[in-house]
C-alpha cells in the first residue's frame, strides 16, 4: 500500500515542480499587460498648473492596447494616480504591483528634467529619476514619461540606473504640449508593426511641432533595444539586467 | 518502511514548496491605501518672468514696430489635393494596395496616410525611417544639399511650398554612453522642414510644414506634410505687445506646457507668426501669435533645472477661435485597477 502511495506521491511533486518551472512561461506567453496614470488637476501641488488632456492622452493608449487583446492593468487619474506606483519599494514605493507589472505603461503629467509630478502625495509629489529602478519586480519593457523635459539631453545619462531589464524609455528632450491624441496615435502605428521607437517619433511628430524635441533612451548593451516591437508584433530584445551601454535619440518634431 | 519514509518525505516536499510560495507571495509590495503619514505640502512658488531682448531691444521699442493688424485665415482640409500627394507619394515609396478608411478615422494603406482632421499626408519607408541607430554620421549630404534636394521632392510630390517659405536642415542626435563612461555622440539623419511665409510672416507649431525625412544613408525615406487649405478671411486688430506680455506674466506662460512651474522665465525674443495646429488636429482659422522665445529655470530638491523655452499668445484682440485645440471633455478622478478583461480580439497581422 505505502509504495503505491509512495508512486503517487512522486508523481504529485513532479506535477508541482514541472507546474512551477513553467510559470514564467506562461507569465510571458500569456499575460501582455498595460498601465496607464494621468493628473489634469493639482490643486494641491503648486509646482503645477492646471492641464487639459492628460487624461485622453494616456487613455487612448490604454484604451487601444486593450482593444487589441492586452490586459488593463490599471487606468488612474487625478488623485488615483500615485508617485509610489511609480517608485522601487526601496525608497518606499510600490512599483512592484503597477507600473512594473505591465508590459507598457506610460505617465501623462507635469515634469522636468529631474522627473515627474503628482497631485496626490502618495508617498509624495515628485518622482525622482534616482527613486525609478524599472524592470526588475517583472515585466515592465517600455515606459512612456509623456511630460515637459523627462529626458533632457543634458541630464539623460542619470536615467541610467533607472534601467533594470526595462528596455525603453520615450520622453521629451525639451518642452512638449497637453495633447489629446498622442497616446492614441503610439498605439495606432505600434500595432501596426512599427518599432516602439518609430511609433514615439510618429506620435510625436504628429500632434507636436515647433520647439519641441521628442527624445528615447534604451539599452544599447548587451542586448540592443532599439529596434523592439510590442509583444506579438515583431522581435524584442532579451532583458539586461546589469546594461553596460545605453543608446539616446533626440528627434526635432519642428 | 522505505516506502513509508518516501511519502512523508514527499509530503514535506510539497509543504516545505506551498509554504516557500506563500512566503514569496505574502513579501511582494502591495498597494497601500493611505496607511502613512502624507508629506507636508510644497510651500507656494511663483515664477519670476524676465524680458532681456538681444540687440538692446526693448518691449516698447518693439511695441512700435510691431504691426497693428493682420489677416488671418480660414482653414479647410483639402482632401483632394490630400490624396493627389498621397498617390504620388505611394508611387515613389512602392507602397501598394488600396486607400481604404480605418477604423480610426483615417485614410490608410501600411505606409502611407491621409489625415481625416487636417488632410495631412504622412508616407514613409519605415525599414528605412529611424530603422536603426547610425552608427555613423550620413556621408554625401550637407545642410544645403538636403534642403534643395527637399524642396525639389515635395515640389515633384504635388505639394504647393508657395514662392515665399523658409527651409531649415536639422540632424537628430544621437548618443552611445558606456556605464560610467563618455559619451560618442553621432549626428542622426537629416530632417528638412518647408514652411511657408503668409504675409512676410514665418509658420509655427505643428502644422503649416511640410517635412522631408532622410535615412542614414542620406536618402529621402518619407515626408509629413501638413497644409491645410487656406483662403483669406478678415484682417483683425492686434493685440499690443505690452498688453502680450502682461497675459503672458498674468498665468499664460505655462499654458498647455507640461513643464513643472520653474522659478524663473527669461524671455530673449518676442516675434509674430501664424499658428499651425498639428496633423492630428481639426483647425478652423490660422492666425497670428506672439511667440516668446527664451529659457525656464527652476529648482528640484538640490538640483537646479534649465530648459528652452517657447510660449505663443494669441496677437488679435478678437481671435476667431482658440490657438490651440481645445480639450474635449472635462475629466474625472478615474480609478480602475485590476481590470484585467481585454476589450477585443487580439490585433490583426
Amino acid at each position: 500500500m505505502w509504495r503505491r502511495a509512495c508512486v503517487q506521491m512522486g508523481r504529485a511533486v513532479l506535477c508541482f515542480v514541472v507546474g512551477l518551472l513553467a510559470l514564467p512561461g506562461v507569465a510571458v506567453a500569456g499575460d501582455v499587460d498595460v498601465g496607464v496614470e494621468w493628473i489634469n488637476k493639482f490643486p494641491d501641488n503648486p509646482s503645477c498648473d492646471r492641464l487639459y488632456n492628460r487624461d485622453n492622452c494616456a487613455k487612448g493608449l490604454y484604451n487601444y492596447f486593450k482593444f487589441k487583446g492586452w490586459k488593463g492593468r490599471f487606468c488612474n487619474g487625478n488623485d488615483n494616480a500615485w508617485e509610489e506606483h511609480w517608485k522601487e519599494a526601496s525608497s518606499g514605493g510600490t512599483d512592484g504591483s503597477y507600473c512594473d507589472r505591465c508590459d507598457i505603461a506610460m505617465i501623462a503629467t507635469h515634469g522636468n528634467s529631474g522627473g515627474f509630478s503628482f497631485n496626490s502625495r502618495h508617498d509624495d509629489q515628485w518622482l525622482s529619476r534616482t527613486e525609478a529602478r524599472w524592470g526588475d519586480d517583472d515585466d515592465l519593457e517600455w515606459i512612456i514619461l509623456d511630460a515637459c523635459s523627462c529626458l533632457a539631453s543634458a541630464t539623460h545619462a542619470n536615467w541610467q540606473t533607472a534601467f533594470a531589464r526595462l528596455h525603453t524609455i520615450l520622453g521629451f528632450d525639451t518642452n512638449a504640449h497637453d495633447k489629446r491624441t498622442r497616446g492614441f496615435w503610439f498605439a495606432y502605428k505600434a500595432f501596426r508593426k512599427k518599432s516602439v521607437v518609430q511609433s514615439w517619433w510618429y506620435a510625436c511628430e504628429v500632434t507636436e511641432g515647433s520647439g519641441t524635441d521628442a527624445a528615447a533612451m534604451g539599452v544599447y548593451r548587451p542586448n540592443d533595444t532599439y529596434s523592439d516591437r510590442i509583444h506579438g508584433k515583431g522581435s524584442v530584445a532579451r532583458d539586461s539586467s546589469s546594461p553596460t551601454s545605453f543608446w539616446y535619440y533626440s528627434h526635432n518634431c519642428d | 518502511m522505505r516506502h513509508k519514509v518516501l511519502f512523508y518525505a514527499g509530503v514535506g516536499l510539497l509543504a516545505a514548496g506551498l509554504l516557500g510560495i506563500a512566503i514569496v507571495v505574502m513579501a511582494q509590495p502591495r498597494p497601500r491605501l493611505g496607511d502613512r503619514p502624507l508629506r507636508p505640502v510644497v510651500t507656494q512658488v511663483r515664477y519670476q518672468l524676465d524680458i532681456r531682448l538681444q540687440g538692446g531691444m526693448t518691449v516698447e521699442k518693439l511695441a512700435e514696430t510691431m504691426p497693428r493688424s493682420l489677416p488671418y485665415y480660414k482653414a479647410s482640409v483639402d482632401m483632394g489635393t490630400s490624396r493627389a500627394v498621397a498617390s504620388r507619394l505611394a508611387g515613389f515609396l512602392k507602397v501598394n494596395g488600396d486607400m481604404k478608411a480605418a477604423e480610426e478615422g483615417l485614410q490608410a494603406t501600411e505606409e502611407v496616410e491621409v489625415f481625416e482632421a487636417s488632410g495631412a499626408v504622412f508616407g514613409a519607408d519605415m525599414g528605412r525611417l529611424w530603422a536603426k541607430i547610425p552608427e555613423q554620421p550620413t556621408r554625401g549630404l550637407t545642410p544645403e544639399t538636403a534642403k534643395t534636394q527637399a524642396v525639389e521632392f515635395l515640389r515633384q510630390m504635388g505639394v504647393d511650398i508657395g514662392q515665399e517659405y523658409t527651409a531649415e536642415a536639422r540632424q537628430d542626435l544621437v548618443t552611445i554612453t558606456e556605464r560610467g563612461g563618455r559619451p560618442r555622440r553621432i549626428p542622426g539623419p537629416f530632417q528638412v522642414s518647408v514652411r511657408p511665409r503668409l504675409n512676410g510672416y514665418p509658420t509655427v507649431g505643428g502644422g503649416e510644414k511640410a517635412k522631408v525625412f532622410y535615412d542614414d544613408d542620406g536618402k529621402i525615406a518619407g515626408c509629413l506634410v501638413v497644409r491645410r487649405a487656406l483662403s483669406p478671411d478678415k484682417t483683425g486688430e492686434l493685440l499690443d505687445v505690452r498688453e502680450a506680455v502682461k497675459r503672458l506674466a498674468e498665468g499664460g506662460a505655462l499654458e498647455h506646457l507640461t513643464l513643472t512651474r520653474p522659478d524663473r522665465i527669461v524671455i530673449s525674443e518676442i516675434s509674430v507668426a501664424y499658428y499651425g495646429r498639428a496633423a492630428a488636429e481639426e483647425q478652423g482659422f490660422v492666425q497670428p501669435v506672439y511667440v516668446f522665445r527664451g529659457t525656464a529655470t527652476g529648482t528640484e530638491g538640490n538640483e537646479t533645472w534649465r530648459t528652452p523655452y517657447m510660449q505663443y499668445v494669441a496677437a488679435l484682440k478678437s481671435p476667431p477661435e482658440s490657438v490651440y485645440e481645445p480639450p474635449s471633455t472635462e475629466d474625472s478622478d478615474e480609478k480602475v485597477e485590476g481590470d484585467m478583461s481585454a476589450e477585443g480580439p487580439e490585433d490583426e497581422s
